[in-house]
């Protein structure tokens, strides 16, 4: 099955969905509708997060206690299921940050070695 | 009790998972509305874009552990699915069932010829699985004898044996008696035959085609050819109905074609051969009956 993207968008890489959460997450609770447009408006429409990978990944996060979930009203009177960063899910986050950015420096140092 | 609190906590995750996907629908649809669209188009975008509703549904599912009953139902999603493939395409279904049903029978015959043969206890012979080949205390040789006298007398095949021969098999006679050993001990030449008791039909028949003089090669080939003519129309019947399924076949399977001309031809060439040896026994002995003996009889 080919997913047909716009030629501006770019397909997630492998293992980082998790990490984006986190990260949406650290700026308050958010629920599942607002995690994929914040991904989407802070990429500049370039990172589209699937439904069918995002509620996994939330409810998989949940299980691993890095965050936790409750129901609420949004301000435009919509119920629904909010998520909330833990203290496990912060260090979680600082950790894979961390690897993240050494594997974009040991690719950088790859592809550019004069640099480096 | 644990299960049970298992499945309504199971339950309860479900409907919220469910109100969860509605809620994000929901606002997905709002927020298109207030971009300037029209109600309806909204929702089905929104719809859209969430992707397979049951594919995520089950991927979520998935990450909060398997219960037993989740695969129970997965194997049972699989079965209703395998079967409205095979409602919706109905003559798919039945080349399949047909050449299952095919195989299955072949091999249910096949297995029954062996059994029949080879493993089940000869009939009426007793402890046949205890039998061995003794051959040179009981069974002595093939012979030739004349039955009857003048005009009754008829050509018979049988066998010398011992008197113990049909101790030794347990076969009992459904009428009088068997041989004995008390009958090896008779004088010079006295002897002691025991006659089989068999129908044969046709006998009538041939009997009269040969007072009249038929020559012994003509019952013969008129044997044959009455079974090769069966075998014709088998063969002939065969590899039409073989050529359909094929054609049919062809377009399901990878490199099967219709018309393999090789397989077809050889397929016939066996069904002969089988035929012509099958129905070479039975006219090989019609051609032998003595036609007074067979008149007589009836």
């Amino acid at each position: 099955m080919g997913t047909k993207l716009p030629a501006d968008r770019v397909e997630l890489l492998q293992g980082t969905l998790d990490m984006l959460i986190l990260q949406t997450l650290v700026w308050g609770a958010q629920h599942g509708y607002g995690i994929s447009q914040a991904i989407r408006a802070q990429s500049s429409e370039a990172l589209q997060v699937e439904t069918g990978s995002l509620y996994p990944a939330l409810h998989r996060l949940e299980k691993q206690g890095w965050v936790k979930s409750e129901w609420d009203v949004s301000d435009t009177n919509q119920r629904a299921k909010y998520y909330r960063l833990t203290p496990a899910g912060r260090k979680q986050l600082l950790r894979e940050r961390d690897r993240w950015d050494q594997l974009v420096a040991a690719i950088g140092g790859v592809l550019n070695p004069a640099k480096s | 009790v644990r299960f049970f609190r298992a499945l309504r906590w199971r339950r309860q995750r479900e409907d919220d998972l469910q109100a969860e996907i509605a809620a994000h629908l929901a606002m997905d649809a709002r927020e298109r509305v207030a971009a300037g669209a029209d109600p309806e188009a909204p929702r089905l975008a929104a719809l859209k874009e969430f992707g397979n509703l049951t594919l995520t549904r089950e991927a979520t599912r998935l990450t909060w552990g398997a219960l037993w009953i989740d695969r129970a139902e997965s194997v049972w999603r699989d079965l209703t699915y395998a079967i409205r493939l095979l409602v919706h395409s109905p003559g798919y279904s039945l080349v399949v069932a047909g050449v299952l049903a095919i195989g299955i029978g072949v091999n249910l015959i096949a297995f029954g010829l062996f059994q029949a043969l080879a493993v089940a206890p000869l009939s009426g012979v007793r402890n046949s699985a205890d039998l061995h080949f003794i051959v040179a205390t009981t069974i002595s040789y093939l012979q030739g004898w004349i039955l009857g006298r003048g005009a009754d007398a008829r050509r018979v095949f049988g066998e010398l044996v011992t008197g113990n021969f049909f101790g030794v098999l347990g076969v009992r006679a459904q009428l009088g008696r068997t041989l004995t050993p008390a009958d090896d001990v008779l004088g010079q030449d006295q002897a002691v035959a025991l006659i089989a008791y068999t129908v044969q039909q046709s006998r009538h028949e041939i009997g009269i085609r040969m007072a009249v003089g038929a020559p012994r090669s003509s019952v013969l080939s008129r044997f044959l050819l009455s079974g090769v003519r069966l075998g014709l129309v088998g063969s002939v019947l065969g590899v039409a109905a073989a050529a359909a399924v094929a054609g049919l076949m062809a377009g399901l399977l990878y490199g099967v074609t219709a018309a393999d001309t090789t397989s077809f031809l050889a397929a016939s060439a066996a069904v002969a051969a089988t035929v012509v040896a099958a129905s070479l026994v039975p006219a090989w002995r019609a051609s032998l009956l003595d036609p007074l003996a067979a008149l007589r009889r009836h």
